[in-house]
């Protein structure tokens, strides 16, 4: 079940900070911040469109008016932002929410979260 | 080392290094002129400011549409609606003998009208409007069927179908006499049913936004700079040698100087230069500069399309123009929040490349003069007679067409085949703009966007 309200997620994401600042030495982007990140990203790339109602088991483009340009959008902008090279054959695991974060963990636990 | 070197500052390159650049490439566009927007510029004489090239912005929609066309290209630039601050157009219309279609941004004005001259035709019309929205302009599959062939078998009074080739052709056919149905479908969608709009301050306002937005994201653009020559070696391009002999080095280079033009450029002697017959279609255009709006004339037009027959001739003409057909813009009749300082007229008409180069000075000027008045006498027979208004002229012709694109003939809408992968026979080179498939304004600018995702980062995303 996700669906939770969006509101919801900064008081989340304090709490997981703080939690990731006393506990390590060097904290790597948790799922919560990788979901942040690639709503960002959305928000970057489609400015126009309402992303607290986004569902993040189904697929971004059943949601959104993303083209695949716009998907070519999101991995250039990991890219920019984070060094996370994709293959174009991954590109296929961006699909939804869920799937986008699952995939990018292994790939982004070891970058160090911006500093809050 | 650049990352990518883009020849030409038209729309395409533009939008094209606007993209790299946004992605921290190295990117560094050249540009023959002294000025940039190619095709689509503008210019200042005797106190006064002029566009030439297209005379309207098409796939207008209004704000906050999610896709087409326009949508997708400020997404990509990652430019506001805003920043293109553009005016719709009032209404325009296609004037043949005996009838009259007028069209706007409402798609359902033109089928009205149809339905009102056509009444036989109305669910014809329909048919034909259903499978040019089914059409999908990303498969290339149906890119060779006759547009004339397609529409005929659906609409079966000649007429109509001459009336509604008039305009998809002079806005967007490189071929004469036909289209093929892919661009047909994306010419009636982005003229018909999506809409024509155009910016208050002209197309130098949407060339200088992309040229602001290239420069801040470290973009290098050097003017007066033409390219004398790809040096290749095997099957890349190595250098990039200037007509002032500097040479510059680019791992990709993407280049809208036209097929031929740029195959012409390759050192390598490839034969690919004599397997695609260039552009035969140019224009001239004559441009009045009135003391009144044109509405107060009596016009309130944004764009007359007229045909003095009854088959619509799209096709070199053996004379200098053809004044039979013509395009007629009125830049005052947008639907902006203040008008412009001067009311102004522009026809365009078909011409003849080889004849206007083989004029000397003398008879070249007095040619001009000539048609100049030839074309607006053509033109006012479907307009109100504007001539005792004017206070001031200029005209330009195919060899001024040549000047500034560089396209061989004059040729405005470039080959007729075009190169829809953008790839040619070298792996590092790279065609976008016209010969690549895509014109207009908002087709130059989605060309450069698509080719330089597809060769200058997509394949570079994950290296």
């Amino acid at each position: 079940m996700r669906n939770r309200p969006v509101f919801r997620l900064p008081v989340l994401q304090i709490l997981l900070s703080c939690q990731c600042l006393i506990g390590k030495e060097n904290p790597g982007m948790t799922s919560a911040d990788i979901r942040e990140e690639v709503l960002d990203i959305l928000k970057d790339i489609a400015p126009d469109e309402d992303l607290t109602q986004l569902d993040d088991d189904k697929r971004f483009r059943e949601q959104l008016e993303l083209d695949s340009m716009d998907f070519l959008d999101i991995v250039m902008e990991l890219r920019k932002r984070h060094r996370v090279q994709i293959p174009e054959d991954d590109y296929i695991n961006l699909a939804s929410m869920n799937s986008t974060v699952t995939y990018l963990e292994p790939l982004m636990k070891d970058i160090e979260r911006e500093k809050v | 080392m650049y990352d990518t070197i883009i020849i030409g500052a038209g729309m395409s390159g533009l939008a094209a290094g606007i993209r790299l650049a946004y992605y921290e490439q190295r990117v560094c566009i050249l540009e023959r002129h002294y000025t940039i927007g190619g095709l689509n510029s503008f210019y200042r004489l005797r106190g006064r400011d002029y566009d030439v090239g297209l005379h309207a912005l098409t796939n207008i929609t209004p704000k906050g549409t999610k896709t087409g066309p326009l949508a997708r290209l400020l997404r990509q630039l990652r430019l506001k609606w805003d920043d293109f601050a553009i005016s719709p157009q009032i209404g325009s219309e296609i004037a043949f003998p005996g009838a009259r279609l007028r069209f706007d941004n409402d798609a359902a004005t033109l089928r009205d009208e149809v339905a009102h001259a056509f009444p036989h035709q109305a669910d014809n019309f329909d048919r034909l409007t259903r499978e040019i929205v089914e059409y999908d302009d990303l498969s290339e599959t149906h890119a060779n069927l006759s547009a004339r062939e397609v529409v005929g078998s659906i609409i079966t009074e000649p007429l109509l179908v001459e009336m509604l080739f008039c305009p998809l052709m002079y806005y967007g056919s490189a071929r004469e006499h036909d289209m093929d149905w892919g661009q047909f479908s994306i010419m009636f969608r982005s003229i018909f049913l999506e809409g024509l709009g155009r910016p208050h301050a002209g197309v130098r306002l949407i060339l200088k936004h992309l040229v602001r937005k290239f420069r801040a994201l470290g973009g290098e653009l050097k003017l007066r700079a033409g390219v004398k020559q790809l040096a290749v070696d095997g099957n890349r391009v190595t250098r990039v040698v200037l007509e002032n002999d500097e040479v510059l080095e680019a791992r990709n280079v993407l280049s809208s100087a036209g097929w031929c033009e740029t195959m012409r450029l390759c050192d390598d002697g490839h034969p690919v230069v004599n397997s695609r017959a260039p552009g035969q279609l140019t224009f001239c255009e004559t441009i009045a500069t009135l003391d009144a709006e044109p509405s107060e004339l009596g016009h309130d037009r944004t764009i007359t399309f007229f045909n003095d027959h009854d088959r619509f001739v799209w096709q070199k003409p053996d004379g200098l123009c053809d004044v039979r057909s013509g395009v007629i813009c009125s830049p005052n009749n947008f639907a902006y929040d203040e008008p412009l300082n001067d009311g102004t007229i522009r026809i365009t008409a078909l011409a003849n490349f080889d004849r206007w180069r083989e004029l000397d000075e003398d008879a070249y000027r007095l040619e001009k003069l000539r048609w100049y008045d030839r074309i607006t006498e053509s033109a006012v027979r479907f307009i109100p007679d504007y001539r005792s208004r004017v206070v001031d002229t200029d005209m330009f012709t195919p060899t001024s067409v040549v000047r500034f694109t560089g396209h061989d003939n004059g040729a405005v809408y470039g080959t007729p085949d075009k190169q829809l992968d953008g790839t040619t026979h070298l792996k590092n080179l790279f065609v976008c703009g016209t010969d690549q498939g895509f014109v207009g304004i908002i087709g130059s600018i989605t060309s450069g966007i698509a080719m330089a995702n597809r060769h200058c980062l997509r394949s570079e995303a994950a290296t």
